[in-house]
């Protein structure tokens, strides 16, 4: 079948609309698909475009990925066709290709929020001096100078109960 | 205790009437996986097996009274009575359609529910009714902090918890809330608010029906990034969202008070006509049940016992044919369901 919307390719992905409860379905070609996800035409509908996604021009080369995981035994055009990683490895052997996809999906690629406790207690602390020290800046961005001084006083403080081990 | 008996119980979110005119329920949802283990789609039956029984014997541990949960394997069930934890929001149709070594844990009045090998090895969800965002994820987080100290769950500093699907990875966590919108329908605004939400990584879905339509004006709004964002912002954001769109449908509803008569007509009607009917299809019950609700929100009609959403599960057919137990075709369906509406609305 020919893209809807070109008319010249063959279409790829089909694309399900609901408006006012009415479904409406498109098939696109690749191209047309990347655009229509760059322009955030459609909301809501990222796992429709899962497998457009891992296949976008611009990413880095699936071919060049690490040929097999290790662990889970996959390779990386399988999980391409699946859409679904085969296990938690998978993200650190096709790094490249899932930190593009990643970006693509949420428009960031560094966890913010919650992290375990049980060996975690590290990331926490780093996680919090991270965001203690991203408040000092905007403190004196905004001059400040007194709130800033007594949060800097607390960042070296944290940094000298930690031993030094600051970033 | 077993599954007829768990079934038999009736949903904590179904039974509490929500006050709330627009917002029925609340759900939150966690998805975690076990470090050593590959994700459950490239299990086979065996470790499939095995990964269930260490996951479930970490979700029956004693606990304190909230989290204490009852693990069901999805093998100890027919098809029927799969079919009716899918319709009460339970457990996924495509956990219900896997092979062995799967299941799910749920609490004492399923606030709690668990799904055990789906996309991800543990898909904890916290459904309450009307708006409860803050409440229903401290639930889940207590869950999640105590099979933390259980299992051993998959995570990395930089991209967070690490799930089957890349759309899931961060967080894990889904949060949504589920509306009746039937003025924004009928006013025919919904695309403004599709428009409003697409900026803010937030999608709006119908519920019910059949590939194209939003059967009975019920909507779900949820996140769509879980990656880069806290659990904090998000259900700040969903919060803000929903209360947003409270305020669009009830200015909606004032507008439509503009033609008072005409509504007034169309809720009386889809009263008679559930009160009266003999043969009911699922759709025009949905439409029906949908405008009897708006005019009792909007003091036309005097409320029936049985609560909206109750009464849009009990509409279903897994619900009609367990309540009834035996199979029925459609048009038996038909029958029943429209005994069932009767009953309900008349006060039978």
């Amino acid at each position: 079948m020919l893209c809807q919307n070109c008319k010249k390719k063959e279409a790829v992905v089909r694309v399900t609309k609901i408006e006012n409860g009415q479904a409406t379905q498109i098939n696109l070609c690749k191209e047309c698909a990347q655009q229509y996800h760059n322009t955030k035409i459609f909301p809501g509908l990222v796992s429709d475009f899962m497998q457009a996604l891992f296949t976008l021009k611009g990413g880095p080369d699936g071919q060049q990925a690490a040929s097999r995981c290790p662990v889970c035994g996959l390779t990386y055009a399988q999980i391409q066709k699946a859409g679904r990683a085969g296990c938690h490895h998978c993200y650190e052997t096709f790094e490249p290709q899932m930190d593009f996809l990643l970006r693509r999906l949420h428009g960031a690629s560094r966890h913010v929020g919650k992290v375990p406790r049980r060996g975690g207690s590290g990331i926490r602390r780093q996680n919090e001096m991270r965001s203690l020290k991203t408040e000092l800046q905007e403190l004196v961005r905004r001059e400040a100078f007194e709130e800033a001084a007594v949060l800097r006083d607390r960042i070296r403080s944290m940094e000298t109960a930690q031993g030094g081990e600051g970033e | 205790m077993n599954v007829t008996e768990v079934l038999a119980r009736r949903s904590y979110w179904l039974t509490a009437q929500s006050r709330h005119p627009i917002v029925l329920s609340t759900r939150v949802r966690l998805a975690r996986n076990l470090a050593d283990r590959p994700f459950p789609t490239a299990l086979n039956s065996e470790t499939a097996e095995e990964t269930e029984a260490e996951i479930a014997a970490a979700l029956e541990t004693e606990s304190a009274e909230d989290l204490s949960l009852q693990y069901l394997s999805l093998k100890d069930m027919d098809d029927m009575e799969k079919s009716v934890l899918v319709e009460r929001h339970l457990i996924s149709p495509a956990l219900a359609a896997l092979g062995a070594g799967r299941g799910i844990a749920l609490s004492p009045e399923h606030r709690l529910a668990v799904m055990v090998n789906e996309e991800d090895h543990i898909r904890m969800q916290v459904i309450l009714p009307g708006v409860a965002l803050q409440e229903a994820f401290r639930l889940a987080d207590q869950l999640d902090d105590f099979l933390e100290a259980k299992l051993d769950f998959a995570f990395q500093e930089r991209y967070g918890y690490l799930t089957s699907c890349p759309t899931n990875v961060g967080t894990g966590m889904r949060v949504s809330t589920m509306m009746h919108l039937p003025a924004l329908v009928m006013t025919k605004q919904m695309q403004q608010v599709l428009n409003a939400l697409s900026p803010l990584g937030l999608a709006i879905r119908g519920l019910y029906g059949e590939g194209s339509k939003a059967w009975g004006n019920i909507f779900q709004i949820s996140n769509q990034v879980t990656l880069g964002k806290s659990e904090e912002d998000t259900l700040v954001n969903i919060e803000a969202v929903t209360q947003q769109i409270c305020e669009l449908e009830n200015k909606a509803r004032q507008m439509m008070l503009a033609g008072r008569g005409a509504l007034e007509d169309k809720v009386w009607r889809a009263r008679g006509i559930l009160g009266s009917a003999r043969i009911m299809p699922a759709e025009e019950a949905f439409r029906l049940v949908s405008e009897d609700r708006l005019g009792i929100d909007m003091n036309f009609l005097q409320p029936h016992s049985e609560s909206f959403a109750a009464l849009f599960l009990n509409l279903l057919p897994a619900g009609l044919r367990y309540n009834s137990g035996k199979e029925m075709n459609e048009e038996q369906l038909n029958v029943a369901r429209a005994d069932y509406l009767r009953a309900a609305v008349n006060g039978e």
